[in-house]
């Protein structure tokens, strides 16, 4: 099979983060390296570990607090209050550009 | 709409994503909740003064990728007290099957305690690939690295992570 110019180096790390990520590039890059998959021992782990680390890595989202969604409303809230009474001090300057 | 309301309607959608980059940044609870708030208040600074960006979710992951690592690097060179913080965090969630839900959150910190073994420079990449889905390309520009440099921290951030979970990896080895 001819294996196209980029994929000549053997690079299980570089190859397996590419595939892990549906990133690689290209129809016949990627027909390639499915079929490198089942003749290379170094591939296939490098992509069942990928795969599983990236599972593992997503796995354990969690939802944010709702005390810390108050707490960000309250945060913001007071930051837009401050924010309409300083510019109001620099209001002059400000208004001649607007 | 005030700037507030806009500002608002635009990023507390985001808000899990934002926590769980957050948590992958600084490691107690209460840094993790204080670092989401700098988060949102720098957003909102930003936004009043409208620099608005195109598209909010990787403006804010960048935000508190940012803040956090300055931050991380301040928190690490205190004492650490977290292993039991981060199990604290995770018994939180249950209501149905705690049995389960138990289960869970054992997995839970210990994949916690996995990710933390990590090098930052990959848990970086996962964080910003995996979880925030960034293509490695604009991860790499995040990073300020060449892309190649990017796949290899992800590669090994995943692998480290599959390994460091014996019982999951044995899938793999088994093969
Ligand atoms: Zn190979």
């Amino acid at each position: 099979m001819m294996t196209p110019r980029r994929m000549r180096t053997h690079d299980p790390e570089r190859n397996a983060a590419e595939y892990v990520s549906g990133e690689m590039g290209g129809r016949r890059v990627r027909r390639w390296f499915n079929a490198h998959l089942l003749e290379c021992e170094d591939c296939w782990r490098e992509v069942l570990l990928g795969r599983l680390g990236r599972r593992l890595a997503t796995d354990i989202r969690e939802v944010a607090p709702s005390s810390l969604r108050d707490r960000v409303r309250a945060v913001i809230a007071v930051e837009s209050r401050d924010a309409v009474e300083r510019p109001r001090r620099r209001g002059l300057r400000r208004g001649r550009r607007q | 709409m005030t700037d507030r309301d806009a500002f608002l309607r635009a990023t507390m959608g985001s808000m899990d994503l934002v926590y769980n980059v957050a948590r992958r940044m600084v490691r107690a609870p209460e840094d993790v909740e204080d670092l989401v708030q700098e988060t949102y208040l720098a957003a909102f600074r930003a936004w009043k003064d409208h620099r608005r960006p195109d598209r909010v979710e990787p403006w804010l992951v960048t935000i508190c990728l940012n803040l956090g690592r300055s931050r991380y690097r301040r928190l690490s060179a205190r004492p650490r007290e977290v292993e039991l913080s981060d199990v604290v965090q995770d018994t939180r969630a249950g209501d149905q099957d705690t049995e389960r839900d138990a289960l869970a959150a054992v997995e839970r910190s210990e994949l916690y305690r996995a990710m933390w073994a990590l090098p930052e420079e990959q848990r970086v990449a996962i964080t910003l690939v995996d979880l925030s889905g960034f293509s490695t390309a604009d991860a790499a520009a995040e990073m300020g690295t060449p892309r190649g440099t990017v796949l290899s921290r992800l590669h090994r951030g995943r692998r480290a992570l599959a390994l460091l979970m014996p019982e999951r990896a044995r899938e793999v080895n088994d093969r």
